[in-house]
């Protein structure tokens, strides 16, 4: 009997499998390695051990920071952020690298293994930058960019209004309710922005680390107002799509 | 062509469409959530613009409705992106939730 031999299907397999891999790794998400960096258990009397754990820790914030920083860049020359938003942001970002900086000088300076574990408990209660500062500074870049898109659709409002009116008068009575509605939805997102940007003061390492429940209730009304926004600003964009298609059907 | 050659190729045409539909699979998902990443590389991969349309006076309002509406769109597809990111900040927020973790 003839002998099956595989041997042949090597090459084809790999190639494909590893073109399958890479289309596979290029989806995963960076979380999935992001928090298994950590962790290295260090003696009580090791300075060594703890400076280079607490180097790790400060170098994983800094590039997260360095992140951020590139993602406002980018927002900015889309115009999805004004100058004045990106700069405020950018702010929030040099003022936390330049202490972590700091922190690290610190830390490495160290020569008491005491004194470098304050430093690395530090990291967390004062700078708090995966807990706090990230989730609030994305949460701002959201909420600039929903005042945006909402500043964008009031300013269109006229414009709207114009095309309307000119339109056949058997779809005058369509339109204006769908104009209507989007004003209406507009004017809600405005105040759900309005509320969103009075919960941003109280999203500090402070209030994480002292008054816990406090944080977190300022966070969800936060998010709430963000998410009401979000769904009137897309219902507002719905209204306007349907009238575009009236408007745009060829009589 | 023996009978063994031809099952041989018919093998590897099998598992190389196999594999290639799963790639496309995964590509089409991808994009289909935003494909946004996390962590280290928050960023979303919209690029459309919100500025506001500066339409010619000459234009008709047909088309320049069609023109407010596109950037309509894409100001809300923005806001998508944003949330995503988001998202993605609350992810890695959970590392340190918790009281200072000491080396």
């Amino acid at each position: 009997m003839k002998k099956f031999n595989l041997r042949f299907l090597t090459k084809p397999i790999t190639i494909v499998s590893a073109l399958g891999l890479l289309a596979i790794g290029a989806l995963l998400p960076a979380t999935v390695f992001a928090a298994s960096s950590q962790q290295t258990k260090c003696s009580a009397t090791d300075l060594k051990c703890v400076i280079a754990a607490g180097d790790t820790l400060i170098t994983n914030r800094l590039n997260s920071l360095n992140t951020l920083k590139s993602k406002i860049s980018a927002d900015l020359s889309a115009h999805k952020l004004t100058s004045d938003q990106a700069s405020a942001l950018q702010a929030d970002v040099a003022t936390n690298q330049t202490g972590l900086s700091n922190l690290k000088s610190k830390l490495d300076a160290e020569t008491d293994v005491k004194a470098a574990r304050q430093d690395v408990a530090n990291i967390f209660l004062q700078f708090r930058i995966y807990a706090v500062v990230l989730p609030r500074d994305y949460r701002r870049i959201q909420m600039d960019i929903e005042i945006n898109a909402k500043n964008l659709m009031q300013g269109f409002a006229s414009k709207i209004q114009e095309a309307i009116s000119s339109a056949p008068a058997n779809e005058q009575a369509q339109l204006n309710a769908l104009f209507s509605d989007y004003q209406k939805q507009v004017a809600a997102a405005e105040s759900q922005l309005d509320t969103a940007q009075q919960d941003f003061p109280a999203m500090t390492p402070e209030n994480f680390n002292q008054n816990r429940a406090s944080y977190e209730s300022t966070k969800t009304a936060l998010d709430n107002a963000l998410k009401a926004a979000r769904a009137d600003l897309h219902q507002a964009a719905k209204d306007l799509n349907e009238m575009a298609h009236i408007l745009g059907i060829k009589k | 062509m023996t009978w063994t050659t031809t099952r041989r190729r018919a093998l590897i045409l099998c598992i190389a469409l196999a594999l290639f539909l799963l790639s496309l699979t995964l590509v089409a998902c991808a994009s289909r959530t935003g494909a946004s990443n996390a962590g280290n590389s928050n960023i979303s991969t919209s690029s459309s613009q919100t500025a506001p349309a500066t339409g010619s006076s000459g234009d008709s309002n047909s088309s320049s409705i069609q023109s407010i509406n596109q950037q309509v769109q894409n100001a809300v597809q923005n806001i998508d992106g944003a949330q995503n990111d988001t998202n993605n900040a609350d992810a890695t927020a959970t590392s340190e939730g918790g009281p200072p973790q000491q080396p």
